[in-house]
């Protein structure tokens, strides 16, 4: 006898001449994850790889004459850099302000358009639509606002507010919030979405049913709601962490990382070093530093939301 | 309770639905490759690096001219935007997918000729009978790009940096059009009234801030120095010039409009910002290079604007500083070098040069082309000419050649430009740091290339 | 009642819905009162940032039609040259010909193998699920402007470079982590007992996903196929990198052509910027409808 968990955890005894087909039922889900496992395969670990071996590297192609393995130096240069270390603080600034911010406010708007009222439609219409334009137009939009000549600094000096010619760029704090916001404008409709769908598919009896015993907003929320949206949210909020880790198009068009260097994040860092100063050596270097930063995170992410348990 | 079997899905069905997915991608690969070049025509690929809506129609009539006149040469253009052509031409040197021609900047030259994938042009340009249509003082400034003194690029136009004035904003306010540096900071401050958003001049403290600060602060001091036969910011011992005592002085001089004749928001300017502030009358000077012209012209009319080169510094002459020259490369992976050259060729015969630098606002390299009437009908280009022709005139050539000169003008000075207008830093500790990075460069360099 | 555009309540079912809503609050008027006033905050906020969503749009489309130069907060007077500058002068027909067609197969493909995947995680155990998301999870934590080169290569072995290929193909592999995770949880949400039921009856499981799946995904397939579309029409790297003929370039390098260092055309930038983002919006306009499955959906019958 050959004892086998199904997918609820059960146990069930089948027959031994049923192991080949059990071997054969084991593969399905293997052969339905091929594809996707092939195209990382064929298209990701190749350049990841290729990551770690130039971090172990001098290599700069504008510079070769002095290419050549240099073992840990690179790191060890890291490890005395000072920009790199400010950098990691304002990243770490940049994610935690960005993906709370975005959770909140996507999950509140979820929630508030769930709900049937006039003008629903056209609400979500509007709500969703920020996450429909790119990086490059977002920065080009909010350069528009931001700008002292042409945006609503303008407008607001017109009015007697603020002087004329300032523009919240200009400012180490102000630059940092400004682009919050403008990443914040984009990012939340992902949580929105996301949230929405999920509540879309929840059970309607289970509402029906807390709504009949008197259970209030918050409790409903909190016990039913929240659970139930555990999953999909532990997830894509890991992968919104990932991205905005690793967000350079905002922030390279809309503050190049300044001013002064005050919104420069890891990221920026290696993007301007690899790119700009063809250090593509060092560059490969920061990477891998943020690429086991990011594993850190997720595995703490993931043990701290027990996530394994719920697999 | 024991559960059914459930029905297991096909093995079959499986694979079927995965097979389905993997020959979706294979089938589309048959479409990928390139054609084989016929005989004739030959193709020859064109990159233009810093493709724009107004420089990419004056290219494909260029096109479309030379091929008019060369019937069996066909050139594929492809524009690339001035943000990010820098990657995909490193990519495609890594790789081998360079195309034959490509527009050039100085810094460009440098590195690719680093990453040793240009052609040398030199026996080229003289068979072609160049040596004599083309003004040699561009050559030479071309054949300094690199070490090794070859020329890879055919000059087609030099950029001279000017100092943009407001015509309209002077006459308004009753203030002359300055003659001198002590003018200039004086008419600065008498057109600034930072209430009624008017500001004298609008600072470039962003992205692209280190041509015009070489401007402004050499054009006051003229502190220039000869190393190795190039007149530049290095003095006889290889040492920069840039932290001399008069070139702070000139700096701080130059710091001093920020926040007060200029907008605080100047500090992330770049070119953008720069040329949106002066368009709008809302800046009534602007230090850029003659490139600008027609968008300047366009929003403030052709005869309310001024393009002034530089004031006498005071060691005396004109110094000028931002000066580079343009023109086409070829790649050394090319197939088709001979038909790449002819269309370079068309660039720099006097019907090309003329339009190509008429519609772009550049100083003619095409010895004819120069003393035609329509130089003179625009005042920058003939404040420029003049200028330049002028033998006492003292021209600051940039030391494009230094791989580190892209990592310490754009990613080490930027923020710490930024910091010295922000107040953080002084002009000295600036120009102290600068003048370290490029003293070490230099002797590196020097290392490098004994003469 | 369905529209084909946005759908809006009609009068009617408000004041149907405002009935119920009255009839199920215990507590009376009191609690009636407090109930308002949640909504007034509730609403109020939606408002408010339904506003602030909207402005940045506002902005762009005042400077596409804008005459240049004016700085009126009206967008009277109009004109359409800027628009006319963009599509005709830089091409962008082209570029938009192109978009369309990379976004709409990367869609496809990207939905497809993330259904295939997601179905995997969520309705098996296997030993290596865990890893094989965190593996995932960890393809995302290098930018893709750093791994140009060799993906360049492996592109060009296989004879894909300059073609729309490439692109399809990267955008998926970008995109497939995000979908199949988002997948998984959608197909978890749906009680396993429905398929159950279904195999009962004697579906094969390929006929039960069909038949039962499918539909209950709809705003999943929907969600995960508009985010696949949406990452893919604003990919600009790869657009970039992979492409060597002008006319195979996509939306987002048409607009870079704007943002040169010698030309500064507000107007045409804004007409570029409205140009690339009006047919994603008009996708989530269309999209949000589908999100919008009856509270019944997912439930278990008899």
């Amino acid at each position: 006898m050959t004892i086998l968990l199904n997918k609820d955890g059960l146990r069930s005894r089948v027959r031994e001449s049923d192991l080949v087909k059990t071997v054969r039922k084991r593969g399905v889900p293997y052969l339905l994850l091929s594809p996707t496992a092939i195209l990382m395969l064929v298209f990701l670990v190749y350049p990841l790889g290729s990551i770690f071996y130039f971090s172990l590297q001098n290599y700069n192609v504008s510079k070769p004459w002095d290419n050549g393995y240099v073992g840990l130096g690179n790191f060890i240069t890291m490890m005395h850099d000072a920009l790199f270390w400010s950098s990691l603080r304002v990243t770490a600034n940049w994610v935690v302000a960005e993906v709370s911010l975005q959770l909140t406010f996507g999950l509140i708007m979820a929630l508030i358009v769930n709900e049937a009222f006039k003008g629903r439609g056209l609400a979500r219409a509007v709500l969703f639509s920020p996450w429909a334009v790119s990086g490059v137009l977002t920065t080009t939009i909010w350069l528009l606002i931001y700008n002292p000549a042409v945006g609503v600094n303008k407008y607001l000096a017109d009015m007697g507010i603020g002087q004329y010619g300032a523009s919240p760029l200009a400012g180490a704090d102000s630059a940092f919030w400004a682009a919050v916001l403008a990443e914040l404008w984009r990012g939340v409709p992902f949580f929105t979405i996301l949230i929405l769908a999920d509540l879309q598919s929840a059970s309607g009896e289970l509402y029906e049913a807390a709504q009949v015993d008197g259970a209030g907003r918050l409790r409903r929320f909190w016990n039913i709601t929240l659970p139930h949206l555990k999953n999909s949210i532990i997830l894509a909020t890991l992968l919104r962490v990932v991205w905005e880790f690793n967000n350079v198009d905002l922030l390279y068009t809309l503050t190049g990382g300044g001013p002064a260097n005050a919104t420069t994040t890891l990221p920026l860092y290696v993007a301007r070093t690899a790119i700009t100063s063809k250090d593509f050596g060092y560059g490969a270097s920061l990477t891998v530093a943020a690429f086991i930063i990011l594993s850190i995170i997720t595995i703490l992410y993931l043990r701290l939301t027990k996530f394994g348990k719920g697999l | 309770m024991e559960k059914f079997g459930e029905p297991k899905i096909s093995r079959r069905t499986a694979i079927v639905t995965t097979a389905a997915v993997a020959l979706s991608l294979a089938g589309c690969t048959s479409g990928g490759g390139a054609k084989v070049s016929s005989t004739n025509p030959q193709m020859i690929t064109y990159w233009d690096t810093e493709t724009t809506s107004t420089r990419a129609p004056v290219i494909k009539t260029m096109i479309a001219d030379f091929e008019g006149a060369n019937p069996t040469i066909k050139v594929t253009y492809v524009g690339l935007p001035s943000s990010s052509y820098q990657q995909k031409v490193d990519t495609a040197i890594a790789t081998g997918s360079t195309p034959d021609v490509i527009t050039t900047t100085p810094h460009d030259v440098s590195n690719w000729v680093a990453q040793n994938a240009l052609e040398p042009l030199d026996t080229r340009f003289a068979s072609g009978g160049w040596t004599d249509n083309i003004s040699p003082s561009m050559v030479q400034t071309a054949r300094s790009f690199v070490g090794d003194g070859n020329l890879y690029i055919a000059p087609d136009g030099a950029l001279a940096n000017a100092l943009w004035l407001n015509l309209g904003a002077f006459n308004q306010a009753g203030v002359k059009v300055p003659t001198t540096w002590d003018e200039f900071f004086a008419a600065a401050k008498a057109l600034t009234h930072a209430d009624k958003n008017k500001f004298g001049y609008v600072f470039r403290g962003g992205a692209g801030m280190f041509p015009q600060l070489l401007c402004m602060m050499y054009g006051q001091s003229g502190v220039v120095g000869t190393f190795r036969g190039v007149t530049g910011f290095f003095d006889a011992n290889g040492t920069s010039t840039l932290n001399d005592p008069r070139n702070v002085a000139a700096l701080e001089r130059y710091v001093s409009l920020y926040g007060h004749q200029t907008a605080t928001g100047d500090l992330t300017a770049d070119y953008v910002a720069m040329t949106a502030q002066f368009g709008a009358g809302t800046a009534a000077m602007m230090s850029h290079n003659l490139g600008s012209y027609q968008d300047n012209a366009k929003a403030l009319g052709a005869a309310n604007i001024l393009g002034v080169q530089p004031f006498p510094s005071e060691a005396g002459p004109v110094t000028e500083a931002g000066y580079s020259v343009t023109g086409n490369a070829i790649f050394k992976a090319s197939k088709n070098k001979d038909a790449a050259w002819k269309f370079i060729e068309y660039f720099l015969s006097p019907e090309g040069n003329a339009y190509w630098n008429k519609e772009g606002g550049q100083l003619p390299s095409n010895l004819e082309v120069a003393k035609q009437p329509w130089l003179q009908d625009q005042q920058p280009m003939k404040a420029a000419i003049a200028t330049f022709s002028d033998p006492k005139t003292v021209v600051l050539n940039e030391p494009w050649y230094l791989p580190e000169y892209d990592s310490i003008a754009k990613t080490q000075l930027e923020p710490e430009w930024q910091k010295v207008l922000q107040g953080r830093l002084t002009a000295k500790a600036f120009l102290d740091e600068a003048a370290n990075s490029f003293t070490k460069a230099e002797a590196a360099y020097v290392k490098r290339n004994p003469k | 009642m369905k529209s084909n555009t946005l759908e809006f309540t009609t009068r009617d079912d408000a004041i149907r819905e405002e009935c119920k809503r009255r009839a199920l609050t215990p507590g009376g008027i009191a609690k009636r009162k407090q109930k308002n006033r949640d909504r007034f905050l509730l609403y109020g906020s939606l408002t408010m940032y339904v506003i602030f969503s909207a402005v940045p749009f506002y902005w762009m489309f005042l400077f596409a039609v804008r005459p240049s130069g004016s700085t009126s907060l009206v967008p009277w007077p109009m004109t359409l040259e800027h628009f006319r500058t963009v599509w005709f002068g830089i091409g962008f027909g082209v570029f938009f010909k192109n978009s369309v067609f990379v976004a709409t197969l990367s869609l496809v493909l990207t939905t497809g193998v993330a259904l295939l995947g997601g179905y995997a995680l969520a309705r098996y155990q296997f030993r290596w699920k865990a890893p094989f998301l965190v593996a995932m999870i960890c393809t995302q934590f290098v930018p893709g402007s750093m791994m140009l080169i060799p993906l360049f290569e492996t592109f060009r072995s296989l004879g894909l470079i300059n073609s729309l290929t490439s692109l399809i193909i990267v955008n998926t592999v970008f995109g497939l982590p995000l979908s199949i995770i988002l997948m998984y949880g959608f197909i978890r949400n749906i009680a396993v007992e429905l398929e159950e039921a279904a195999w009962v009856d004697g579906c094969s499981r390929l006929q039960a996903f069909r038949i039962i799946m499918l539909p209950l995904l709809r705003p999943g397939i929907v969600g995960v196929g508009a985010f696949a579309f949406i990452d893919s029409w604003n990919n600009f790297l790869f657009a970039l990198m992979f492409l060597n003929v002008q006319d195979q370039f996509t939306v987002p390098v048409g607009l870079s052509y704007m943002l040169g260092d010698f030309s500064v055309d507000f107007g045409g930038l804004a007409a570029g910027g409205v140009i690339a983002a009006v047919p994603v919006v008009l996708v989530f306009a269309y999209v949000q409808k589908f999100l919008v499955q009856g509270l019944s959906a997912g439930a278990v019958k008899g």
